[in-house]
């Protein structure tokens, strides 16, 4: 039987110890004896949220079919046992062996989000890994993030060794085997193996960069150390999708996961280049998966898992070129084998909604849309060119088909935004109402819900609006106020919901997300004041945040409220995305002007992504 | 057809509570095909019934459900495709076709064989002060007091009816308390309940964590009119080709459990 790193007693004492037990369906089990290198690979927040994570998967997988490599997983303890673990130095265990993490050769952890960078502290001390790079002798292992955030980790960048740049199923095994060559021939040193690592494309080892500042607190340059190390460290991407690496054996937890489904990720990338959307610049270019590659990865992942729901993933379902067909397959495999299918991000259009009345209840089921802005002039300014047309004829469809429920998804807060923008909003949840009350009475299905919900917008590094302002959080209140407001004058207003979401976690994203490495002792500072698990409301202390801020000379306008110049240095700008500068400043311009850029699929607008050669850009114009 | 499945739960998998293991048998059956009944609609899951939820925490070598299926198969190879999708910690260890109107494992059950080891056996009592313990509280009391607490708040009970047959041994893992307690809808009673008992008479504290102890549970029964009778021998093995192996696992061969049906 296999034994345990915490003790009955302990694992009794705390909520869901299946949390903490691995020995998951499918979960890979290897000697560590017979292995050169031991990977714990870590999403730092609790299990249900991390074992949800499809690139996790994709890179366990792709780990431990190398038989001399063995990848464990490791999720940040929640906090009841937390505070156990700390107060009897017990140490951060891996899942599958249940191994202490100080005893691998890598800690690798996914950024997927700032709110998890206490996390991120906490797995690090849990493991008895000193908190920053520069303490960590030649026995720590070697702490390397991936993920989303790291193409600004600037702002956590002193807890972490290096950074994966990009899809990881690239270059990673190439940081591997010189590990392992520097290991057999005893060359190995930890600043050696970093200093040489540095040169492989994909990974920024931040210690072999300085960071020098102006007067006025923003960055004045970015200099590599040594004439080898690259002034940029260009981002990975995968080329060929259909010979990536993929779970076809996915891990089945005990405990019910957020993705308690099979994940299809048919696509990677997006066309549509909306200004505000980080994903749509950080993944490009549009790379889809051929038909044959998702049928056959669909069939192996319902067997091996016995999972009653398959869910497609992508930044744009729609957009994949052969879904009706994909759609076919999937309806008729599994109506045989009654799985249900799950289909985020659908555009609502005929096609889509003949296809849900297929694999849901309609009555039950809600509708969602996401229009973003509530006016057209808005939605011309970030690019999201969804016409009022398309979202009135959508409904009107909907509403025929049965469904009487609507969602309806905006930003408030957004560059360039006026109070009439705002007020656009609830007038266009009307409208919607308007339309379901055109269908004669004795075929509507019940009483008709339109619920509107809006989430404060954070400006992302690789994105057109990088430089733009954010604002006090009294200011989002103030705007969520306009929109709660024109809502109670609207004639179908008892049909209309209205939620939005608390300010304060925005500006803090906002201070994270463009922040550079002065930020990290704040990170630090709260994390020494009991914070973590940011990303939960029961949690997260605005309070500490803002003492951290004040104690460590961070000042919040200066990183949240504060146009940038598009001439500044930005802390990100030591990676190369792909997607250029240029690009990003000429679509600012059109933002301001309110002018739309047709997306990919319609005519290359030359971001700059044409270098990668793949996916729907090998044509592609210089940027 | 209706199914009747025995499965035993040990090791890493006490920690898997009873919701997430009827997940765990719902995802199980649709990997090894077997041709389980399905319910109608949108959500469809597999028929399932479970006698009765284990605790987190409590090992078994008893726990049953009930299933139904639409084409029959031998148990043998129903078993054998079934311990094919299993984790460690978890295994099937009889299927039997149930007679048509047998009632269902839930409705069933009137009580549970259990036995509670230390955690530590370096601070067990003796066999023989567990045994003296037990004769002076519960054997030859006529009643046993106690207040069991309910989700609307505490209710008086007297534990004597509701307790079937129960003795101390000397194990495998230190020395232990074996007890036959009710286990009916009506009048479940948990084994640490009679356990605070026999605590009192020893003026021991099992809130001591040196008394911390482990739960086993190793059968189930069904009530009837010649005494108890385990869950498992209301079906039968389906065909000839039966695994001799089984009857060695089945309740009916175990010295406690044949005592309790002998009485």
């Amino acid at each position: 039987m296999r034994k345990l790193a915490l003790p009955e007693d302990i694992l009794m004492s705390v909520d869901k110890p299946a949390r903490y037990i691995g020995n998951e369906w499918n979960s890979v089990i290897k000697d560590p004896s017979t292995v050169d290198v031991r990977f714990a690979m870590c999403f730092p927040d609790v299990y249900e949220i991390g074992m949800s994570h499809l690139g996790i998967q994709i890179l366990y997988e792709m780990y431990n079919q190398r038989p001399d490599i063995y990848c464990e997983r490791v999720y940040s303890p929640w906090p009841d046992l937390s505070k156990i673990m700390k107060e009897q130095q017990i140490p951060l265990f891996t899942m599958e062996t249940q191994s202490p993490v100080r005893d691998m050769d890598f800690l690798g952890i996914t950024l997927q989000y700032e709110m998890c960078y206490t996390n991120v502290l906490q797995v690090i001390d849990l493991s008895q890994i000193p908190l920053s790079a520069a303490d960590r002798t030649e026995e720590d292992p070697i702490v390397v993030a991936g993920g989303p955030c790291t193409y600004n980790a600037e702002p956590v960048a002193e807890f972490f060794d290096m950074f994966f740049i990009g899809e990881g199923e690239v270059t990673n095994l190439d940081v591997m085997d010189l590990y392992i060559s520097m290991k057999k021939d005893g060359s190995y040193t930890r600043e050696g193996f970093l200093r040489r690592a540095a040169t492989i494309p994909g990974t920024y080892v931040p210690s072999m960069y300085d960071v020098s500042y102006n007067e006025d607190g923003t960055v004045a340059a970015i200099e590599p150390k040594y004439p080898e190390i690259p002034r940029q460290v260009q981002r990975q991407v995968l080329k060929d999708l259909d010979h990536g690496y993929y779970p076809r054996k996915p891990i089945v937890p005990f405990i019910k996961a957020t993705q308690d489904r099979v994940v299809l990720e048919i696509m990677r990338g997006c066309i549509r280049g909306c200004r505000f959307c980080q994903a749509g610049d950080v993944y490009r270019p549009d790379r889809q998966k051929s038909l044959e590659t998702l049928i056959s990865l669909a069939d192996d992942m319902l067997s091996s898992t016995g999972h009653e729901e398959i869910s497609l993933s992508s930044l744009s379902s729609s957009d994949y070129t052969k879904l009706p067909e994909l759609l076919d397959y999937l309806i008729d495999r599994c109506e045989k084998d009654r799985i249900n299918i799950s289909l985020p991000s659908l555009r609502i259009d005929a096609f889509s909604l003949d296809v849900m009345s297929k694999v849901q209840d309609v009555r039950k089921s809600s509708l969602t849309f996401a229009p973003e802005a509530g006016s057209q002039r808005m939605r011309n300014v970030i690019n999201k060119g969804l016409p009022k047309e398309d979202i009135l004829h959508g409904a009107a469809e909907a509403f025929e088909g049965g469904w009487q429920k609507v969602k309806l998804y905006f930003m408030l807060g957004l560059p360039l935004e006026t109070e009439e923008d705002m007020r656009e909003i609830p007038r266009l949840a009307n409208e919607i109402c308007d339309v379901y009350f055109e269908i004669p009475k004795e075929q509507r299905n019940g009483k008709c819900q339109v619920n509107i919900s809006t989430s404060f917008f954070v400006p992302k590094p690789f994105t057109p609006f990088q430089w733009a302002p954010m604002m006090p959080p009294e200011e989002y209140t103030e705007k969520a106020k306009i929109v709660k407001d024109e809502m109670h004058k609207q004639s179908h207003s008892k049909c209309l919901h209205y939620q939005w979401h608390h300010p304060d976690v925005t500006v803090l994203e906002g201070v994270l997300a463009r922040g550079d490495r002065r930020v990290a002792k704040a990170i630090r500072h709260v994390y020494e004041h009991g914070g973590i698990f940011d990303a939960w409301t029961e949690f997260f202390s605005m309070e500490r945040w803002m003492n951290a801020f004040e104690e460590c000379g961070i000042s919040v306008p200066f990183y949240a409220y504060r146009e940038r110049s598009v001439d500044e240095v930005l802390p990100w700008d030591v990676i190369d995305m792909g997607i250029t500068k240029n690009f990003l400043k000429r679509e600012w311009e059109r933002a301001k002007a309110g002018v739309v850029t047709p997306n990919c699929a319609q005519g290359c607008a030359g971001c700059g992504c044409g270098v990668f050669e793949a996916g729907i850009c090998p044509t592609a114009k210089k940027s | 057809m209706k199914i009747r499945i025995r499965f035993e739960k040990w090791g890493v998998m006490q920690y898997v509570g009873h919701l997430d293991m009827m997940r765990f048998f719902q995802k199980a059956f649709r990997r090894s095909h077997l041709p389980i009944k399905y319910t109608e609609g949108f959500n469809p899951h597999p028929v399932m019934s479970f006698a009765q939820p284990l605790g987190l925490g409590v090992t078994s070598s008893g726990e049953y459900m009930d299933i139904e299926i639409t084409e029959p198969v031998t148990s043998a190879e129903a078993l054998q495709r079934l311990n094919a999708e299993m984790v460690d910690g978890v295994r099937a260890a009889s299927w039997k076709e149930l007679p048509d109107k047998t009632p269902n494992a839930m409705a069933s059950v009137a009580a549970a064989d259990y036995v509670l080891t230390w955690a530590d056996p370096e601070n067990a009592p003796s066999e023989e002060t567990l045994s003296e313990a037990i004769r002076k509280a519960i054997t030859e009391a006529d009643a046993i007091c106690v207040t069991k607490e309910t989700k609307k708040g505490t209710r008086d009970l007297d534990l004597k009816p509701l307790i079937y047959a129960i003795s101390a041994q000397q194990t495998e893992e230190g020395p232990a308390v074996s007890m036959c307690i009710s286990a009916s809808s009506a009048d479940a009673v948990k084994p640490q309940l009679v356990m605070q008992v026999i605590f009192d008479a020893m003026g021991l504290d099992p809130q001591d964590p040196k008394m911390r102890m482990h739960i086993h549970r190793a059968d189930l029964y069904a009530g009837g009119e010649n005494g108890l009778k385990s869950l498992d021998s209301m079906g039968k093995d389906v065909d000839e080709c039966k695994d001799p192996a089984d009857d060695e696992n089945t309740a009916d061969s175990r010295d406690f459990a044949g005592k309790v049906v002998d009485e």
